[in-house]
């Protein structure tokens, strides 16, 4: 059975290559860009594992993970993409709960493999 | 003949009329320069469509060109390239401007070289993002042209933000767009994009944002050329 992963990048040239290497690589693939719609689709279904940007509008990166860990208590996994010279936000992406980070510009090569050994670790 | 190395220096020429329409020119003379050039690119066109010109061969017969011109070139071609060059040099002169080709230019185009102006032209290599893409051509066609529609929302985004001295969106807006710019290699703008959000985040000098976001407006026709040849150049790879 496939595993479920979000994907909720508001860059739609970045989530678009992302998108289908995912698909590709094997995983039902659900994309948003907009914070709002991925609060209501956490609420509704929980993935396997979510790859989130930081910066996004409505609901950033941040207060995603808070609102999984914290209020949906979830331990899914979840990786984060920042973008190069945002690394006071990692930090805090870690102290909230993220599992691992990727760097903009995202190889996708490199994601799978991520996105593969953070399912196997559970 | 060399059609390419002729249809490479009219995308030049095509991209320098755009840039100092802008900068120098009234709506009118800028205008004047625009019909000059589509008429010389028109009749470039068709004289590079191989229909026969009676006209032309009698002419050539009568006008043969200096041996170390000749190369493999098409002499129809040759022969409507120097009289529309001339032709265009001139309203240019008029309008008391330095013609953008010069003579360097067309001749190299004949002798295969590459004149000193076209020296830093720009490259892209897509191959990368195309290995991304797992080889599929329409996906990168998809990529590129979000790249477009996000380069052009910034320049409109940012020129807004700017004039309403609204740098914390400034910044968000350089900060979106940075990643694509990255991804498709596109180095020149990535640094102009990055220098404006660092400066967003330091001293918001008006002036200074002003004039990368220009630098930006200016780089990008031709970063667009350069992103279109190298995915044509990809294409015929890939037929």
């Amino acid at each position: 059975m496939k595993k479920s992963l979000l994907l909720a990048e508001d860059d739609e040239l970045l989530a678009s290559l992302l998108n289908f290497r995912l698909k590709k690589g094997g995983y039902d693939v659900t994309h948003s860009g907009d914070g709002k719609q991925v609060k209501e689709f956490l609420a509704q279904k929980m993935p396997d594992i979510i790859v989130s940007d930081i910066m996004m509008p409505y609901f950033s990166g941040m207060e995603l993970i808070d609102y999984v860990r914290n209020e949906l208590k979830s331990n899914i996994p979840i990786i984060i993409i920042s973008s190069a010279g945002n690394e006071e936000n990692v930090l805090n992406a870690f102290e909230l709960g993220a599992n691992d980070f990727i760097s903009k510009p995202v190889s996708p090569s490199e994601l799978l493999v991520r996105v593969e050994r953070e399912l196997n670790k559970n | 003949m060399k059609p390419k190395n002729l249809l490479d220096h009219l995308c030049d020429m095509e991209a320098q009329l755009v840039d100092f329409s802008y900068e120098n020119f009234t709506a009118e003379e800028a205008e004047r320069v625009r019909k000059s050039f589509l008429l010389f690119k028109n009749t470039l066109y068709k004289t590079i469509n191989p229909s026969e010109n009676l006209e032309h061969k009698e002419y050539l017969k009568t006008s043969p060109l200096p041996e170390n011109q000749s190369g493999d070139f098409d002499m129809q071609t040759y022969d409507a390239v120097v009289r529309h060059y001339e032709s265009y040099n001139s309203v240019l002169k008029s309008l008391k401007i330095d013609a953008p080709m010069k003579s360097e230019i067309y001749s190299s185009i004949f002798s295969g070289s590459t004149p000193t102006q076209t020296t830093n032209r720009l490259y892209i290599d897509l191959q990368p993002i195309l290995d991304d893409c797992m080889g599929e051509m329409e996906l990168l066609d998809e990529l590129l042209h979000l790249y477009e529609k996000n380069a052009l929302e910034f320049i409109g985004q940012a020129k807004i933000h700017i004039q309403n001295t609204d740098y914390d969106r400034l910044k968000l807006a350089a900060h979106k767009i940075k990643a694509g710019l990255a991804m498709l290699n596109t180095n020149d703008l990535y640094t102009i994009i990055n220098q404006i959000e660092q400066t967003c985040k330091t001293d918001n000098d008006p002036k200074h944002l002003q004039f990368l976001y220009n630098c930006f407006v200016t780089e990008f026709p031709a970063v667009q050329k350069a992103l279109h040849n190298a995915y044509e150049d990809l294409k015929k790879l890939n037929q």
